[in-house]
């Protein structure tokens, strides 16, 4: 079963060249069957045409015993002309005459020629075989049947004994077949003509057609192929049926395109939103963490102003207005850490558990007045970081458990290595961090506690980033475990 | 001489706050966070309350419903915050807040809310409604300040309101 439109063609063409085949030998054997007949028929013309002689000889000679002294005497010659002429008169295409071996050809008719005038004289071309099969029958006194095939025509002679008065004497008929040039030889001409005109040209038509489709379905492939992302825009290609499919293909593509706009805008405004959104939560946060201490900044300086002479009163509001500075400038410095991300500086680190207790050694005195104990737990891993962020990282990881662990409490810092990533922890045994805030947490400003700036993961998140890793928050029923997960680099 | 208590984690503000009063000749009492807050409220006899929005562990908006909930005793309750919202100045002032102003304060705007919030014991509804729905409500100059502040006082009462300017 072919599988390409063109394999369909090639069959159905090839089927049609087989009825073409079979047809064309039906038409030659039909018109040999029809040569074939008409020499039949014409050999019993002739057969008949002999024979009739012989008849109008035999009632010519009747009561006559002696021959006539002058074979060629006139009246001798009419009588026989004429019985010649009358026993033909009623064949068509059969010529004859009679001869005999001595005198030669004594008569010759025929009298169904086509031709204008009437024709008297023997054939001289065919005279030898008359001559020799005349002689023949006269001899042996039987008819005999010579036959002779030419190219264009078959010729059927006939002779038979005549007997009487006259010694060693025939009658002889003759007829040709004409086999090329005839009506029959025409007509299967033709048909085996047009037979294969049809024939070549089909298949060069058929040639010309696949040709076309096969360049057009080509074309129309290398034009789908070399469109990036979207479909492209089809050119028709003259082919009604092609065409159509375009026209579906152009219009698919254009929906496509349309929804593809759509759904960029969408998402380009998703996106703007969800931008302005953090930007809402951003601003709104450092418009709190500035408010405050400007607040107290101004109630200090105008009480001050408002004490008049009192010094040490104005002494101590500009130490508090100095400390509120300090404070801006803090929060403003984690702020431009939170969103600034400078390139990390590696720097090896021989065993990451004795760095973790570093770090957490700073704040055992401030657990203690929680009531938290500490736990660092971990193999010996050596590692290359930045030290001074990733500890800047934990600092803010394990001060965001001492604040959310309630007395008590310990908090489990780990380290540990898999494969290629190195995974830092602080585990809290807080109360976990509350649903509406979890998506945003490491964004600057969300926070659930509100003595927080919401800085401490931002910061937490950026250093992480910065290193190629991520940092990421577990929310377990007994509190929340934070983790910061970076590729591995030996020390 | 009355009592006022200050309710702020900031002791920075606090201290300011406090400092402000003393001038005025008022006792300052002040509470880091909401529990603190509630203990002083449940024993002393307070004139009013500088209420923070944003302080540890408990919501200034729920400090300010609990220390309304008896509104017949319960002090005038100005709620001091660094950012203010439609909704939070909403909340507020239908939780029976005085007054509800955004930091920085001033000198003069603090004795000028006290003295007020002292002559006026009494003024004040009480919440007697569910929660309201969470309409947004866009705008944070004074003047659309004083309209939130109209919508929190009236909103609980059947008048029907017309917003105009």
């Amino acid at each position: 079963m072919p599988r390409s439109i063109i394999g369909w063609f090639v069959v159905c063409w090839s089927a049609f060249v087989l009825a073409s085949v079979v047809v064309g030998v039906l038409l030659l054997s039909l018109y040999r069957q029809t040569t074939t007949e008409q020499v039949r028929r014409a050999s019993a013309a002739v057969a008949h045409g002999c024979d009739a002689i012989a008849g109008r000889y035999q009632f010519l000679v009747a009561g006559t015993n002696s021959p006539p002294s002058d074979l060629r005497a006139p009246e001798v010659v009419r009588g026989l002309t004429g019985a010649v002429q009358i026993a033909l008169r009623d064949l068509p295409g059969v010529e004859g005459g009679i001869w005999q071996t001595e005198q030669g050809s004594l008569a010759y008719a025929f009298p169904t020629y086509e031709g204008t005038g009437e024709k008297t004289d023997l054939p001289s071309a065919e005279e030898p075989q008359i001559r020799d099969a005349a002689e023949a029958s006269a001899l042996d006194g039987v008819p005999v049947d010579r036959r002779r095939e030419t190219q264009s025509q078959v010729l059927l002679l006939h002779a038979c004994p005549l007997t009487g008065p006259i010694p060693h004497l025939a009658a002889w008929t003759m007829a040709r077949v004409i086999t090329s040039g005839g009506r029959s030889y025409v007509e299967a001409m033709a048909g085996l003509g047009v037979l294969l005109l049809v024939v070549l040209g089909s298949a060069a038509w058929l040639g010309r057609l696949l040709l076309g489709w096969t360049r057009r379905v080509r074309r129309l492939e290398a034009a789908l192929a070399a469109g990036t992302g979207e479909l492209p825009r089809l050119d028709a290609t003259g082919q009604r049926d092609l065409d159509r499919i375009i026209d579906a293909i152009n219009r698919a593509g254009g929906r496509l395109a349309d929804a593809r706009r759509e759904a960029e805008a969408l998402a380009r405004q998703v996106a703007e939103s969800q931008r302005l959104a953090t930007l809402g939560r951003v601003v709104a946060g450092v418009a709190h963490e500035i408010r405050n201490p400007i607040a107290a900044m101004r109630l200090k300086a105008e009480n001050a102003i408002a004490a008049g002479h009192d010094i040490p009163r104005k002494d101590q509001a500009l130490r508090t207005i100095i400390d509120q500075i300090g404070r801006l400038e803090g929060l403003l410095r984690n702020l431009l850490s939170s969103v600034q991300r400078a390139k990390p500086i590696l720097t090896p680190v021989e065993d990451v558990i004795d760095f973790l207790n570093e770090r957490v050694d700073l704040f055992r005195e401030q657990a203690a007045a929680h009531g938290l104990a500490f736990k660092v737990e971990g193999r010996s891993i050596d590692a290359a970081f930045d030290s001074a962020r990733i500890g800047q990282a934990i600092d803010n990881l394990v001060l965001n458990a001492i604040q959310n662990t309630p007395p008590g409490g310990s908090i489990t810092i780990s380290a540990e290595r898999s494969a290629d990533r190195l995974v830092l922890s602080v585990a809290d045994m807080g109360q976990g961090v509350p649903e509406d805030v979890r998506a945003q947490l490491f964004e600057p400003f969300v926070t659930a506690r509100p003595d927080g700036t919401g800085l401490g993961l931002a910061v937490v998140r950026e250093i992480a980033e910065a290193h190629g890793g991520t940092a990421r928050a577990i929310h377990r029923p007994d509190g929340t475990t934070f983790i910061i997960e970076l590729p591995w680099r030996p020390s | 001489m009355a009592t006022i208590l200050i309710v702020d984690d900031d002791a920075a503000m606090r201290e300011g706050l406090a400092e402000t009063l003393g001038d005025l000749g008022h006792r300052a009492i002040e509470a880091p966070d909401g529990d603190v807050a509630l203990a002083i409220a449940a024993r002393e006899r307070l004139d009013a309350v500088l209420l923070d929005l944003r302080i540890p562990r408990m919501d200034g908006l729920e400090i300010l419903r609990q220390l309304r909930s008896r509104p017949d005793r319960a002090p005038p309750v100005a709620i001091l915050t660094a950012y203010a919202s439609a909704a939070n100045t909403i909340e507020a002032m239908r939780l029976g807040a005085f007054d509800h102003l955004t930091k920085p304060i001033g000198r003069d705007d603090l004795i000028s809310l006290v003295s007020r919030m002292l002559r006026s014991r009494t003024a004040a509804l009480p919440p007697t409604a569910p929660e309201g729905n969470d309409e947004v409500l866009v705008g944070s100059s004074d003047a659309m300040r004083a309209v939130q502040k109209m919508i929190g006082l009236v909103t609980d009462s059947d008048a029907t309101v017309l917003i105009h300017r």
